[in-house]
């Protein structure tokens, strides 16, 4: 697969993030955005196609709509 | 990306292998697929017609269950399945079987399980004689606890129907 | 669009020599016609010989109802999903789907790892499909090209998957854990640690 390059500007707050949740998920930061950017597509595509996504806590069955968009 | 291992280790490792390949993945329920690949005897009906089918489905799970003299709970635990799952198999129309409990019932009975899973509702595309056999068979068939000779020789009929190898 | 990933053996199982092998990322219209055209009918023809799915796994004839060619087509837009063939004498010998998912052993428990969603041997490469199969190994290249993808995507090596009834023994063999049988799924569950993964590419873990 062709890889290309891209300067990403971050705030430090942005940055230090990135670098916690690397350690946190044991991947490279790239690998991580990757992720991240994997993600928010399966989510954007599933309620652009009507679909809700839900975070259900599981003590005590209660569920928060994701909203995204 | 790039690969981790060397033709020098699949030469090497290739021959300790099993013999067969592996598969992964992939689902329990071929109905869909059987369906679509004999499309020339395949309709797709309504959810009207499902439900025709799935009180043939019924009329069926409890009359071979009957002809075993056994109960619910008994059926449930010789095939493995659920209790509540193989009531509302045997009454309730609106219900859609899962693949498991089909599989099941298919392998305890002996009853193809292509016919029973088109039966079942899961798949709106169905073999158009199953679908006409097995509203016929509904049909002749009372809902009652026993059987009597004329819905015992119907059962057999439409099973060994069901069994037969013919394009379905 | 497809992509040569790297050149690869087979071992004839006539012969027992090696045969040059290629395996790509992402299929195009030449490995779907090969699904269509030489495995779909194999399949099929085989599958119809049995009357119940169980009894079909017998003869490796479980997956004539997977659909490849729509399930490529659709990893081509959706990140994460990436499909991979293993080719020799021009045709389709292997077929594998990825996606990500998440660890379930307790060590890794959480973090992404490559799921293999599919994989499939072509139907003429099968011991209990054929009485005189053509190659063996695809199976060992595409679960080595599995982890060598999940290196690069900085997943360590870490994969998972669900396995047909008969081929359990295979991935206990090839140094997965049997974690679970997956209620959801009907299948059991194997996934591989880092250091099980380095192992079986017969590299260190440090170097992963």
């Amino acid at each position: 697969m062709d890889r290309r390059q891209m300067t990403l500007m971050l705030s430090d707050k942005e940055m230090t993030l990135l670098d916690q949740l690397a350690e946190r998920r044991g991947m490279s930061k790239t690998a991580l955005v990757r992720q991240a950017l994997r993600l928010y597509q399966s989510v954007t595509e599933r309620i652009e196609s009507g679909e809700k996504v839900f975070v259900e806590r599981p003590s005590t069955k209660e569920k928060t709509e994701l909203m995204v968009l | 990306m790039k690969l981790l291992f060397s033709n020098d280790w699949l030469l090497k490792t290739i021959p300790t292998d099993p013999d067969d390949e592996p598969e992964a993945g992939g689902t329990i329920d071929p109905s869909v697929h059987e369906a679509q690949m004999h499309s020339e005897n395949t309709a797709v009906i309504g959810e009207r017609n499902v439900v025709q089918l799935r009180i043939a489905l019924g009329t069926l799970v409890r009359q071979l269950r009957l002809k075993e003299g056994l109960s619910i709970v008994e059926l449930a635990e010789r095939a493995d399945v659920s209790e509540d799952e193989l009531r509302l198999v045997e009454h309730d129309p609106h219900y859609t079987a899962r693949p498991r409990l089909i599989f099941q019932l298919s392998e305890y009975f002996q009853v193809q399980l292509v016919k029973l899973s088109q039966m079942s509702g899961t798949t709106h595309a169905v073999n158009r004689v199953l679908y006409n056999e097995a509203v016929r068979y509904a049909a002749r068939s009372d809902d009652v606890s026993a059987l009597t000779d004329e819905e015992r020789q119907a059962l057999d009929a439409f099973v060994s129907m069901l069994n037969e190898r013919a394009e379905m | 669009m497809k992509e040569h990933v790297g050149s690869v053996v087979l071992l004839d199982r006539t012969s027992g020599e090696p045969v040059a092998a290629d395996v790509f990322r992402e299929l195009d219209d030449k490995n779907f016609q090969d699904i269509e055209t030489l495995w779909r009918p194999m399949l099929q023809r085989r599958r119809a010989e049995f009357p119940s799915w169980e009894a079909a796994g017998g003869a490796n004839a479980q997956d004539s109802h997977w659909e490849w060619v729509d399930k490529a087509k659709e990893a081509e837009r959706i990140m994460g999903r990436d499909t991979f063939a293993v080719e020799c004498d021009g045709e389709t010998q292997g077929l594998m789907l990825i996606d990500v998912a998440y660890a379930r052993l307790p060590a890794q428990r959480g973090r992404e790892l490559t799921y293999i969603e599919l994989l499939a041997a072509a139907p003429w490469n099968r011991t209990k499909f054929l009485s005189t199969p053509r190659y063996k190994g695809v199976g060992r290249v595409l679960v080595s090209t599995a982890i060598s993808l999940s290196v690069d995507l900085g997943f360590n090596g870490r994969i998972g998957l669900h396995s047909l009834p008969q081929s359990t023994m295979w991935y206990q063999g090839a140094g997965f854990t049997d974690v679970e049988f997956d209620t959801e799924k009907e299948m059991r569950y194997f996934e591989m640690s880092e250091s099980d993964a380095a192992a079986f590419v017969g590299l260190k873990r440090s170097t992963l």
